[in-house]
């Protein structure tokens, strides 16, 4: 948990076995450059292992990039895993996500849903409105 | 040096274009000043100039540098009479599902007109997991067709003379060895000898660990695999291009990545070097993969310099002598990357252009992302328009009728020599961290690319770098929907029924044995194509198959850089 002035923490990573990474590189170096500290876990991971690596690393964001249409099993999982772990962390995902499967997304409990050519500032700006901050 | 202006000549013309700076340039500069500060290429930001002339090419050296097309150092192609004899391959790449579904597809595209087949696997085949592992749910045969053992092969070319079609397997990679196996296989079936097969396997294994991630074992295993296939297929498929070296993987930009792609080439050839092969029986089988871009004149004179640069490294460098081997033969399809998802179909004007650059640039073989690519795999209609694409091109445009018709252009052949300079400085850098694999191994490859995706994206979002309709003239009216493929997940349903029944119905206790062998080979010096040829007739899987490999040479740790 981030407290008021500190760096916020955000880890990404790609799941599945599908490993297009511009993506999540590029908005992993654009939040580096917005001042928050980053952890890129990497290509391939299973939801079980980035949820655990997201509570080890007490972070404020997580982020999951899609390339293949495989996000709605990926975020119902990994929803359930942080539900379990009572994790109270801001849950994001980009990509190639198509438009008409948004709302759904959201009904599930993704925070927000960044789809290909969102711009990298809206992704900043959301993060930083919305993170869960301790009260002080 | 035999420049094409005497000295006289060329004084004269400086002193002209100085006298025109003053005069003409001067004051139509204050009524109008540019619209830029700098004008970099688009691509990969290259200084240019606002107009070259004979001043620009004074030290290019014509029959030294540029030449006779089909002569070395071929910058203006590899053919003498390129497509005024025969127009590139047009590519379709396609699949989809189970063997049978793709086998449909290709047949209606082949009666459009496709020229050579091309074939898109998916997520699991191209890291060698079988579509019945658990790790493989929701994506068998969700981005291309899935390949599991022989049986899905032979669905996949059924009905399909493979001695008159050339095929690309493209995207298998790691498990390059296996999918080929299964081809050779597949035409032995068929009663097909295997001197008389065409096409092209990835077998690419370094741009696996930088590109697209479709790495699966550990470099020194995925060297193994390599060196083994393109010194088998040498003796036995004499027309089979034997690697297809990535010069775009990962994006970056298209020079870096040309280099880099160079770089680990030149790992390759020393590689079979020291496998005891010579140079002339590897490198004219060594094919290339290049995506093209937007950006028109960049991207001939990248294609012409990296024509002239291949051409000398591979004489100069490692002593060809067969003109065959120095040639540097292309598939140049434009790339996904340039297609967007607001106003899709403006993504077809975007791959028009990058074909347009491609033919202008001498490819061998061409494709198009499909303008709906932003939103899933093509739709059937979508690629039939990437065919269309290049037919319009080929037969309505006139484009291929005089061979490098931009040759000669003060400015494409000045930057094809300042891109030639540039290529080499990136082979250096490549080299000066201890040649391509330990590249790679310290993530040195992955962090330029990465910086050079930074780049290009963050330009999009300021603005810098236009995209019609994505940050420039962007209209609020809603879109009109267009039609999106969707695989029906039954396909995957069926693809895993068979992998079981394949599995069931098998030898297993042959199996067991052959994957011992495989075992043992891979911890010996034995040529590995033979076995894994054994290995695929008895139906033993790929993901078996790289499994086993994998149990001897060990995975690959990704370094993730940003």
């Amino acid at each position: 948990m981030t407290l008021p002035g500190q760096r916020i923490r955000v880890l990404l990573a790609k799941t599945g076995l599908e490993t297009h990474d511009i993506g999540v590189k590029v908005v992993a170096s654009a939040l580096r450059d917005a001042g928050m500290e980053v952890i890129y876990l990497g290509t391939r991971q299973a939801p079980e292992r980035v949820v655990e690596a997201a509570i080890e690393e007490d972070v404020d964001v997580l982020g999951i990039s899609f390339h293949s249409p495989v996000y709605e099993e990926t975020c119902s999982t990994v929803l359930q895993l942080l539900k379990v772990r009572n994790a109270n962390l801001l849950f994001v995902i980009g990509g190639c996500i198509l438009v008409e499967d948004i709302s759904e997304l959201k009904a599930m409990g993704v925070a927000e849903i960044f789809p290909a050519e969102t711009p990298l500032d809206n992704i900043v700006n959301f993060i930083r409105d919305n993170i869960k901050t301790a009260t002080a | 040096m035999t420049t094409e202006f005497d000295k006289e000549k060329l004084e004269e013309i400086e002193r002209h274009v100085k006298e025109w700076e003053e005069n003409v340039l001067k004051p139509s500069l204050q009524k109008m000043p540019e619209r830029k500060e700098e004008f970099l290429t688009r691509e990969s930001w290259l200084p240019i100039k606002r107009v070259y002339t004979p001043l620009d090419v004074k030290d290019i050296d014509y029959l030294g540098d540029i030449g006779m097309p089909g002569k070395y150092p071929f910058t203006r192609g590899v053919q003498a009479t390129m497509y005024r004899s025969k127009l590139w391959t047009m590519r379709a790449q396609t699949g989809f599902g189970p063997g049978e579904d793709t086998n449909a597809l290709i047949k209606r595209l082949i009666k459009q007109g496709m020229t050579g087949l091309s074939i898109d696997m998916d997520v699991p085949t191209t890291i060698c997991v079988d579509s019945d592992d658990p790790r493989a749910a929701g994506e068998v045969g969700r981005l291309g067709v899935s390949i599991d053992s022989l049986v899905d092969m032979e669905a996949l070319f059924d009905g399909i003379p493979l001695d008159q079609v050339t095929t690309s397997l493209s995207n298998a990679n790691h498990g390059s060895s296996v999918i080929y196996a299964m081809y050779l296989a597949l035409a032995e079936k068929h009663g097909i000898p295997w001197e008389k097969l065409g096409g092209t396997i990835q077998n690419e294994p370094l741009c696996a660990y930088y590109g697209h991630r479709y790495n699966v074992l550990s470099p020194r295993g995925a060297m193994r695999l390599f060196t083994d296939l393109v010194t088998f297929a040498a003796k036995h498929t004499p027309r089979w291009n034997t690697t297809s070296i990535w010069l775009e993987a990962g994006c970056g930009s298209p020079v870096l990545n040309s280099g880099i792609g160079l770089a680990t080439a030149m790992t390759y050839a020393d590689a079979l070097v020291e496998a005891g092969m010579d140079v002339d029986e590897f490198a004219p089988r060594f094919s290339f993969l290049t995506g093209v871009r937007l950006d028109l004149f960049e991207e001939v004179s990248r294609l012409r310099a990296i024509r002239r640069l291949w051409a000398r490294i591979i004489k100069e460098k490692y002593g060809a002598k067969r003109p065959e081997s120095m040639r540097f033969r292309f598939y140049g399809p434009s790339l996904g990357i340039d297609t967007y998802a607001k106003e899709p179909l403006n993504n077809i004007i975007r791959g028009t252009i990058a074909t347009i650059a491609s033919v202008l640039g001498g490819a061998n073989a061409i494709d198009l992302a499909a303008y709906d690519e932003p939103f899933a795999i093509p739709t059937e209609h979508s690629k039939l328009l990437c065919l269309r694409t290049q037919q319009v091109i080929a037969y309505e445009s006139g484009v291929g009728d005089v061979v490098d018709p931009l040759g000669g252009s003060y400015y494409v052949e000045a930057l094809t020599s300042q891109i030639e300079e540039e290529l080499k400085r990136i082979i250096k850098r490549i080299e000066d961290q201890g040649g391509a694999v330990a590249a790679i191994e310290k993530g040195y490859t992955q962090k330029l690319i990465a910086d050079a995706n930074y780049r290009r994206e963050k330009e999009k979002y300021t603005g810098e770098r236009p995209v019609i309709g994505v940050n420039m003239f962007v209209t609020e009216e809603e879109e009109r929907p267009i039609e999106i493929m969707k695989v029906d997940p039954e396909v995957e349903r069926r693809q895993i029924e068979r992998t079981k029944r394949v599995k069931a119905e098998r030898d297993n206790v042959k199996t067991q044995a052959l994957l011992q062998r495989i075992r043992e080979a891979a911890s010996d010096k034995e040529n590995l194509v033979p076995i894994i040829l054994e290995a695929v007739k008895a139906h033993v899987t790929q993901g078996e198959i790289i499994g086993a490999v994998k149990d001897v040479f060990g995975e690959w740790q990704e370094v993730t850089v940003f």
